[in-house]
């Protein structure tokens, strides 16, 4: 009997060991590896309307999560090549109650959002953003060729011509009404273009600001179907860490 | 070795009380056993009734629709329907232990119980009660269930879609025709990512989802339905208390489920009809207008 | 014990093992088996399929899996038997022996064994580390829930967490009572020597054995994001984690259902002279209903898990709207499942617990008919209340007052546990040992969890409460308090017989405390969570949901500390507690008149059953449950 138990015994803590090897994987790998981008101060200024402290914070989506950016690293370490994926990293931090400003340039490609919704700004300063675009070579959905912006302020884009969105949502009990929406216009050379290199690729530079709420922290993600099976919403879209992230606010 | 070496050690037969001693102290010490449970029961039942009708209001949030009263008299009336029941189960039990003879020996077994095999009064008269009780939930709830089975000849049509993972709120151009004669009218179709509802106007909620099954519950209004792809889920509901309170998803509906939430206010008509008159503008609310903390 | 003549048996049935590979077989062949299939399927996958944009992966995942359940089974021996009167040979004597587990000692546990009590006590042992997996992973959840805006896991490590600590839990508490017990003991107590089917029941356990690692592996490609419902379309959209689930299920169906065939052919079969239904223990007939249910509800999961596999891995769309599907098409049949499965759950450890009171009441089972018709009534009941848990999902909205009705009807059954409970109970001597107090604590339990549940099958106020804790609260009420309770109480009941040793009631009764105390801490702050409008299954809250989850997270913790004293007084008994007396309860069913440990084929002498199991008190000729040794009279009097 007593060989028994200790067999036993050992049996438990392997089936122990497994769970938490299986819950230590899942943690590890579908959490944020990549670190936390804190904002990038800019002193005091009147860019929200009055005068704030005022971040900046600049990131990208790239249509190839294990491809390499413009400054050499890789976008998501271990990363899935067929997935798209926020980068360098989908952790962010910025201070409450400061003005914010996000620089977001758009490589990927794209078509028609799920809902229209989303292809309104909202709850940025204005309700509104601004494109630059760069080396685009593709049309927009209601024939313009190609599909560029000059920078002017734009409270809207086509809902088929969008990329990927930003949606910033906001916390119950804390910023219950908080809510940000920033489409990010489709980019891509006409052989769509993966990598996402500023110099040589296409892209659309995408810039807004906002106050940031309370403290807590925020959570984002894309509302493009950039995923595959129902709604285009499986696959990326159901791993955190590629098109859905946190923005902490401090 | 045998196998039956052990059947047969316990013979110890109740010692009946009307063998040894008077039938009338049989009796009196089974009135004893029933004295004492009784006394338990009652306090217990007291204590029941009394937690149903004055901590379910306590517990459960202040409702804004007549719906989600009822769900709070319903928790009211069940826990006071309940309680005897649950309390005579309960005060035989405590009985029973508070009377257990053999706490000293519990080494070796307690002499046998009394060989009751069944008592068809108490069988009897269980199989009633519970049938009576059951009779009575029933009618309770298809009561209430019927009375929010009312249509409104007109109501407000608000359209819900629940998406991955956001609620979406339009409300397309209408004119309602309220009870009282006066009319409401939305006169272009808005979007918007709260819900604002004018007091005392009949909504429908016309439900769906864009993706995957998620679960509609503006938790004081006492509606609650699933967001199905491809499906219109029809809720009713009148809003007649003013007051803040949110939409929660209650179907997991993947990563963000936490987060799928709404703020959800119920305003004077007057208010709503200079929101929605705004247009899309007035929807959203802006970071800016959140500064310095709505709490 | 072991006579000359067993020696010599041993030497027949072992020698002639020598050089054949079937005598070699155990978990560690299986687990060569089935890496080794699964390895082999997985690379046939990756170089035909895998190139499928839209089902590559979950394809290759299907057949994966396909091959470490068949080449675990394989390679544990499962089908040696099968195999060989494929191949033309029969079985000999020899082998027979060897397949119950003659002369090989303790290694026998690891093997594919017909023994039902080895088979009992490997269930036993898988009951204890599936508990402990779902413990482990409850105890994170209440991690990240302890502040309202934790980042402790990733959204998706909860929900794969959430997931995967459900249906742990759900496939342990089904098999947790009628795994061991109404293996081990079942038969015993109706005085059969072993199973109808002892192959059968051998396989039960080896696939429900490989039914485990399919659903760990979910955590490593992806998780399941769908909670253990796997709402469609939901669980169509997640990732291949889905297709393990789905593996998970069917290999658990099909043992659940080989068991529950088994289980119902012996009570039906293989019953002892004179033991008649109406003789029966309630423990038996609990254990029938339980399994005869399970063969009604485990077939409708299969065919949802089936239709999943076959959404995934080859593009059908049974479940997605937008090409014709449905999702409720899946909530309905899994409800379908899902209703009964509870009472699969419930009805045999209840049954367990009414053994628990008669034999420490000192008194015969109160209303034994009664009990018997409400078992009965509860398992008929339970097979039309599924759509109560859809009441809010808009489908068949008219049917919203049939379902209250039948739902509320179940509540009549019920009861009268409750009724023969405490009838039970009623001026009995109450000999208050370990077993007992899980029993106390299960009628407070199902008490709590049978009032809230009426509540919810209220269709005005399931509206508010559908989809939050006060259902989290409410289920783990019945399924934890009550049924795992309940199944607690069986077990330290039958500690003795079973492990042959004494429990050691001292440490039992500190965890019982602590599971007591800690439970009620956990559950009735989920309940005022509910109550609040917390909602279900999220990873993060509104802080003024905040002390409340504080105070559940705590209690959660006192309540697996209470688990853990209690597997460590169940292992430190186990190894070397005092030797048990074969009756150390002076219980009369038949179980407790044989040797601790049991020998093979559990009786010495001829069993004759001549009264039922519960003569406490009663005049000394009605106290014999059963005569040993051939009586012919007795043998000719009560014949079934």
């Amino acid at each position: 009997m007593r060989r028994l138990l200790g067999a036993g015994g050992a049996v438990l803590l392997g089936a122990a060991v497994i769970a938490l090897v299986g819950v230590g994987f899942s943690a590890q790998a579908y959490s944020s590896p990549r670190g936390v981008q804190k904002a990038t101060s800019l002193g005091t200024d009147m860019t929200c309307g009055k005068a704030l402290p005022h971040v900046t914070l600049s990131f990208a989506t790239y249509a190839d999560a294990s491809g390499t950016n413009d400054v050499g690293q890789q976008v998501h370490p271990g990363g899935n090549p067929s997935w798209p994926s926020y980068g360098p990293t989908n952790i962010f931090q910025a201070p409450a109650h400061a003005c914010v400003t996000m620089h977001i340039t758009q490589y990927d490609s794209g078509g028609s959002l799920n809902n229209p919704v989303f292809a309104k700004v909202q709850g940025t300063i204005g309700d509104t953003e601004s494109v630059v675009s760069s080396g685009n070579s593709v049309s927009g959905c209601d024939g313009t060729s190609p599909l560029t912006y000059d920078g002017t302020p734009i409270s809207a884009i086509q809902p088929c011509d969008a990329g990927h969105t930003f949606s910033l949502r906001g916390l119950p009990g804390i910023a219950p009404g908080f809510f940000v929406n920033v489409p990010l216009p489709l980019a891509g050379n006409a052989a769509g273009d993966n990598v996402g290199d500023l110099n040589s690729d296409a892209h659309q530079t995408v810039t807004f600001s906002f106050i940031a709420g309370p403290k807590g922290t925020y959570a984002w993600n894309c509302e493009y179907p950039c995923g595959l099976s129902v709604a285009g919403f499986g696959a990326v879209m159901g791993a955190y860490g590629y098109m859905s992230g946190y923005l902490h606010v401090v | 070795m045998s196998s039956n070496h052990n059947h047969g050690i316990h013979h110890a037969t109740y010692q009946s009380i009307d063998e040894e001693v008077a039938p009338g102290l049989h009796k009196q010490l089974h009135r004893q056993h029933v004295r004492g449970t009784l006394y338990v029961w009652a306090l217990l039942t007291v204590g029941g009734i009394l937690a149903g009708l004055y901590l379910t209001p306590i517990l459960m949030p202040h409702m804004n629709s007549p719906e989600g009263r009822a769900a709070i008299e319903t928790v009211k009336v069940f826990t006071v329907a309940a309680a005897p029941v649950a309390a005579l189960v309960c005060a035989v039990a405590i009985y029973s232990l508070i009377n257990s003879r053999h706490r000293s020996h519990l080494d070796s077994p307690p002499v046998d119980g009394p060989p009751l095999r069944g008592n068809a009064l108490a069988s009897g008269s269980w199989l009633v009660v519970s049938t009576l009780l059951v009779v009575f939930l029933l009618f309770w709830g298809l009561t209430e269930w019927a009375s929010q089975q009312v249509v409104h000849a007109d109501a407000l049509q608000v359209n819900v879609t629940g998406q991955q993972w956001l609620w979406t709120y339009s409300y397309p151009a209408q004119t309602v025709i309220l009870p009282g004669g006066k009319t409401l009218t939305v006169p272009k179709a808005v979007d918007a990512t709260t819900l604002d509802l004018p007091i005392n106007v009949p909504v429908q909620f016309n439900v769906t989802s864009k993706d995957v099954t998620h679960g509609f519950w503006p938790t004081q209004l006492g509606i609650q339905g699933d967001a199905n792809p491809g499906v219109n889920d029809v809720l009713r509901t009148t809003p007649d208390h003013l007051g803040k309170f949110q939409v929660r998803c209650s179907q997991i509906c993947g990563l963000y489920h936490a987060y799928m939430y709404t703020q959800a206010s119920v305003i004077p008509d007057s208010a709503f009809t200079a929101w929605i008159a705004q247009g899309d503008a007035g929807r959203v609310l802006t970071s800016a207008k959140i500064t310095g903390g709505v709490r | 014990m072991t006579t000359t003549q067993e020696r010599r048996l041993e030497d027949t049935v072992l020698g002639s093992a020598a050089g054949r590979f079937y005598r070699h077989q155990n978990f560690g062949t299986g687990l060569l088996g089935g890496v080794g299939l699964g390895f082999l399927l997985w690379l046939l996958g990756e170089y035909t399929v895998n190139n499928n944009p839209n089902y590559g992966t979950d394809m290759v995942v299907t057949l994966t899996m396909l091959g470490w359940v068949i080449g675990f089974n394989l390679g544990v021996g499962t089908f040696n038997a099968v195999l060989h009167w494929i191949l033309g040979h029969d079985q000999t004597k020899e082998d027979e022996l060897y397949a119950a587990g003659v002369g090989q000692g303790k290694s026998r546990y690891w093997k594919y064994c017909t023994d039902h009590k080895v088979v009992g006590t490997q269930y036993l042992i898988l009951v204890f580390v599936l508990f402990f997996i779902g413990g482990t992973l409850a105890m994170m959840i209440r991690t990240q829930l302890l502040t309202p805006n934790s980042s402790f896991l990733s959204p998706q490590t909860y929900n794969a967490i959430v997931s995967i600590h459900g249906m742990t839990m759900i496939i342990a508490t089904i098999i947790m009572v009628s795994g061991p017990f109404a293996n081990f003991i079942m038969p015993i107590m109706i005085g059969a020597k072993d199973m109808a089917f002892p192959r059968l029941n051998a396989m039960s356990i080896w696939v429900i054995v490989s039914a485990v690692p399919p659903l760990m592996a979910t955590f490593f490609v992806g998780g399941v994001n769908a909670g253990w419902t796997t709402y469609a379309p939901l669980s169509v959209q997640d990732g291949p984690a889905m297709v393990c689930f789905a593996f998970t299920i069917i290999t658990f169906v099909v043992s659940v259902t080989v068991a529950g065939i088994n289980t119902l052919i012996t009570v039906l079969t293989m019953r002892a002279p004179g033991m008649t239904f109406s003789r029966m223990p309630v423990f038996v007939w609990a254990s029938v209903i339980g399994g005869a249910l399970g063969l009604y509800a485990m077939p409708a999961f299969l065919l949802d898990m089936t239709m999943m596999v076959s959404d995934h891995a080859t593009g059908t769309s049974f479940f997605v709207s937008a090409q014709g599907g449905s999702g409720w098409l899946w909530e309905n049949v899994f409800w379908i499942m899902g209703h009964p499965e509870v009472y699969v759950i419930l009805i045999p450890p209840v049954g367990a617990l009414m053994e628990v009171f008669s034999t420490f009441s000192r008194k015969p089972m109160f209303a034994y008919k009664m009990i018997i018709g409400a078992m009965i009534g509860i398992a008929g009941l339970s097979i039309m209340v599924w759509a109560h848990h859809m009441f809010t999902t808009g489908w068949a909205p008219d049917l919203a007052g049939p379902f209250m009705l039948t739902t509320e009807l179940i509540s009549i059954p019920t009861g009268i546990i409750f009724l023969c409970a405490i009838g039970t109970m009623w001026r009995g001597s109450n000999w208050v040992r370990l077993p007992m107090y899980f029993g106390f604590l299960f009628i407070w339990n199902f008490i709590v969890g049978g009032v809230t549940g009426i509540y919810l099958s209220d269709v005005p106020a399931d509206d508010y409460f559908h989809g939050n804790m006060f259902v989290t609260a409410h289920f783990h009420y019945t399924l934890l308090g009550g049924a795992m309770i309940a199944a607690t109480a069986g077990l330290c009941y039958w500690f003795p017989k079973v492990t042959g040793r004494m429990l050691d009631e001292k440490t039992g009764r500190a965890a019982f405390w602590l599971i007591a105390i800690g439970f009620q801490v956990t559950y009735l702050a989920q309940f005022y969570e509910g109550f609040k409008g917390m909602p279900r299954r999220v990873a993060n809250y509104d802080p003024i949901f905040a002390p409340e989850n504080v105070v559940s997270s705590i209690g959660a913790y006192v309540l697996m500390a209470g688990w853990i004293v209690l597997l460590y007084a169940l292992v430190s008994s186990w190894r070397s507690g005092s030797i048990a007396p074969a009756n150390p309860w002076s219980a009369k069913s038949l179980e407790w008149q044989t040797l601790t440990p049991v020998p093979l084929e559990n009786f010495l002498e001829d069993v004759t059953v001549v009264n039922d199991a519960y003569g406490y008190g009663e005049r000394a000729e009605l106290q014999v449950h059963a005569v040993f040794g051939s009586t012919s009279d007795a043998h000719h009097g009560e014949g079934h």
